[in-house]
């Protein structure tokens, strides 16, 4: 890799410690008999079929024009969306907008190795997933030849990033103000043998993108995104090996999946809009007292050029 | 408890995807909505709207988003803007007898097809310059007009020629508050 | 219709406030906005911490690696220290490869913690010539308004003090590494670099002097960023740049000194005290 000039890098050789301790070398076996015990509870002691609760909340980056935080146990997505800005380097009129979106990855973000500062493939994947999914959900017809900027960065990776990433790219887009036509939300799901994991982890994640050595074995992970009331599906990827019986079944599980978070996200917006009726009440009282001492200000002026 | 919250301000919430009434002949759509298979749907997050035209009896549904909402001006809305002139453009004298750049203006959105401008123009009289600094004149002294083409400074007495906006204060303050602002 | 006057007549907006003693978010000339800190909130990483400093926020998080030493160095360890400011902080950034006044943020940064000499390479070193830690040290700028370069060097620091270093065992005549995990020792700090932001902004003929300094103050004051960041060691002085604004004769740059003096036993306090009350939680 070319040595990047603009930051600083540590020696060419180094490597992670984890390398050399106990439980670094496992088996795929090993790793996936490790994630579920004799009465089908994973890890962290969910069922199979249960997702993790999750924590969002808006008004995230004061500096946005609307942003978000989404939070599934240790998974940690940040987003902001900011005003529409002329597309850079374009030649042609587009009468629908467009949607640019960055998904990043904090260099801390993995257990399993430094992110470099660079972007990679991964990102790039998970940008394009990204943009695919918010484009149904956005009215783009509102900024025609204009574009919206939608960041989003991992702070911590713990599975079902995608899925993190379009909920908070939702909510930061519906926090800025940009026309909707229907709430987006997603949920992501881990095939291995012949087990689906809801809501996986990033050691499940791991397992599932493994491919095993015996062949025909269903694996991989898929991702849906839905527009709720409207019940589209806005986003699909599926990624590894598996049958089509499977990827039925999980979109199934997905889309209920999808409608369970949709009160959350409900709560969340109209808690916004709360806010921010109480936050123009403030400040239309502030903005009175302001014009009163402004029109004082006035009139000593008027004085001056008077006496002038 | 959020619900007593809600009751207490009279306001009904919608958030985007939301249906708020069947879209027919008396009640149609309005800002921050849109119209599906014969239904409204709010697209912004903000408080619900009914207005019903006193005359034609029809009813627009709009939702009043609490934030300025990210989309550009549509065509035939009046924003203020701020007058930057690109260089190039200082050569022509015909924009120089109407507006320097810093100047700030009340303009009207022409249909945007091009694909680098959004055109704006001042061809009425309520339309034009609202405020200006001359050339030289300390910063934040605001010219006073004298007539509709001209402005004059009040501290260096200087007058520069402008295109200058019909103003009635009260419509000034409606107008500034009611339009998407436009850097 | 505040904002539409602050966004037609900037500077009057600005000097209606300052002529008033009092800054538009409400604060005295030299009063710093309140701070948020939490260490180890990260769970995959050996430390970390976040920073809010009125809406400033930085997270910084801590990867550790093995390498051989520098050869003109072998009892030397390596301390890499990146602040990268993506383009979701704010709107004056664009996506794509780091703006040149990241980079800068990025070189003062590391330049003051080496400078502070709070870590001794020389304890990274694990046997001489052979193994040494690497000490990757990473903050990101999730939110920037003002004073980054102090929240970024907090964040560092409580990172730091809650780093602890697992064994090493290495076998001298194979070249066999293991390493230990549960077995960790703490990394030995000296000191507790602190940083302090000012801008400087000319009133008629006043020149004034703002602590901790908010986003929008920075750009009323000319210049990128900051114009003025004092880094001390405890007493010691650890580099003191000026970056555009308005000029500072010796009498302010006394006080500044004196209010970064003052600042940085405060925020050392709340570092400290930070640390201890997280302890528990991290026994539980």
């Amino acid at each position: 890799m070319p040595i990047d000039y603009r930051r600083f890098n540590g020696p060419e050789d180094s490597v992670s410690y984890k390398q050399y301790t106990k439980n670094f070398l496992k088996s795929y076996e090993e790793l996936c008999n490790e994630l579920i015990d004799e009465n089908e509870h994973r890890k962290d002691g969910r069922a199979l079929d249960e997702a993790r609760t999750m924590y969002a909340r808006t008004n995230m980056i004061s500096q946005a024009k609307g942003s978000s935080y989404v939070e599934l146990k240790k998974t940690k997505v940040v987003c902001s969306v900011f005003d529409p800005r002329e597309i850079p380097n374009k030649n042609e009129f587009s009468p629908l907008g467009q949607i640019y979106c960055e998904v990043k990855f904090a260099p801390f973000s993995c257990p399993r190795k430094r992110r470099a500062l660079v972007p990679d493939a991964e990102e790039k994947d998970l940008s394009l997933s990204l943009k695919k999914a918010l484009e149904p959900a956005v009215c783009r017809y509102a900024f025609p030849n204009y574009q919206i900027d939608v960041f989003v960065y991992i702070l911590e990776h713990d599975g079902a990033c995608l899925a993190g990433a379009i909920n908070a790219a939702g909510l930061a887009l519906a926090n800025a103000a940009v026309p909707m036509y229907d709430t987006i939300t997603a949920c992501s799901i881990a095939v291995i043998e012949d087990k689906l994991y809801v809501d996986p982890t990033e050691e499940e994640e791991y397992v599932a993108n493994m491919t095993p050595a015996k062949e025909g074995i269903n694996h991989g992970i898929i991702t849906v995104a839905m527009l709720s009331t409207l019940e589209q599906v806005a986003g699909f990827t599926q990624l590894g090996s598996m049958d089509g019986t499977c990827v039925i079944n999980a979109t199934e599980i997905l889309q209920k999946e999808c409608q369970n978070i949709v009160p959350i996200i409900h709560q969340i917006l109209v808690k916004d809009v709360i806010h921010n009726i109480d936050l123009s009440e403030k400040l239309e009282k502030e903005a009175k007292l302001r014009e009163a001492a402004l029109n004082e200000n006035m009139e000593e002026w008027k004085k001056l050029l008077s006496a002038d | 408890m959020e619900r007593e919250k809600i009751n207490r301000t009279d306001k009904k919430i919608c958030i985007p995807g939301l249906r708020l009434s069947k879209a027919n002949k008396d009640v149609i759509s309005g800002p921050g909505t849109y119209e599906l298979q014969g239904y409204i749907y709010a697209n912004l997050s903000g408080i619900l709207k009914r207005e019903e035209d006193q005359k034609t009896k029809i009813t627009v549904v709009s939702v009043e988003s609490l934030r300025t909402p990210s989309l550009l001006p549509k065509t035939g809305d009046i924003v203020t803007a701020k007058e930057d002139i690109k260089s190039t453009d200082k050569d022509r004298i015909e924009p120089y007898k109407c507006f320097r750049p810093g100047d700030i203006i009340l303009a009207r959105v022409l249909p945007m097809t091009d694909a680098h401008w959004c055109l704006l123009s001042t061809a009425e009289n309520e339309l034009g310059v609202v405020t200006a600094t001359a050339e030289g004149s300390p910063d934040g002294v605001n010219m006073v007009p004298v007539s509709w083409s001209e402005m004059q400074c009040p501290k260096t007495l200087v007058k520069e020629p402008r295109k200058v906006a019909r103003i009635i204060p009260e419509r000034l303050n409606k107008k500034t508050d009611d339009n998407a602002e436009k850097k | 219709m505040a904002e539409i006057y602050k966004l037609i007549h900037p500077v009057k907006y600005f000097n209606d406030y300052l002529t008033r003693e009092v800054r538009p978010d409400g604060r005295k000339f030299n009063e710093q906005r309140n701070i948020k800190l939490n260490v180890k909130s990260l769970k995959c990483v050996e430390a970390s911490a976040v920073v809010k400093c009125g809406n400033t926020t930085v997270v910084c998080g801590i990867h550790l690696k093995l390498a051989a030493p520098k050869p003109e160095e072998p009892d030397r360890g390596f301390l890499v220290t990146n602040v990268e400011v993506p383009a979701l902080c704010s709107h004056k950034y664009k996506p794509g490869p780091p703006s040149d006044s990241a980079q800068v943020t990025n070189f003062l940064v590391s330049d003051i913690i080496a400078n502070s000499k709070c870590i001794n390479l020389k304890d990274l070193c694990i046997v001489p010539e052979k193994l040494t830690w690497v000490i990757h040290c990473d903050v990101v700028c999730l939110d920037n308004d003002g004073s980054l370069v102090d929240a970024c060097i907090m964040g560092i620091m409580a990172s730091f003090k809650t780093l602890e270093l697992p064994k090493v065992l290495y076998d001298i005549e194979t070249g066999h590494i293991e390493v230990d995990d549960a077995a960790r020792t703490p990394l030995q700090v000296h000191g507790l670099p602190i940083a302090s932001s000012f801008a400087i902004y000319k009133l008629g003929d006043r020149n004034i002097l703002l602590t901790d300094p908010s986003s929008y103050e920075e750009d009323m004051c000319g210049g990128v960023g900051e114009n003025f960041i004092v880094s001390s060691n405890k007493d010691l002085l650890s580099g003191t740049h000026k970056y555009g604004g308005n000029k500072l004769d010796t009498e302010e740059l006394e006080r500044a000194l004196t209010i970064a003096k003052e600042r940085a036993y405060c925020l050392e306090n709340v570092i400290e005290t930070c640390i201890t009350n997280s302890e528990p939680t991290n026994n539980e």
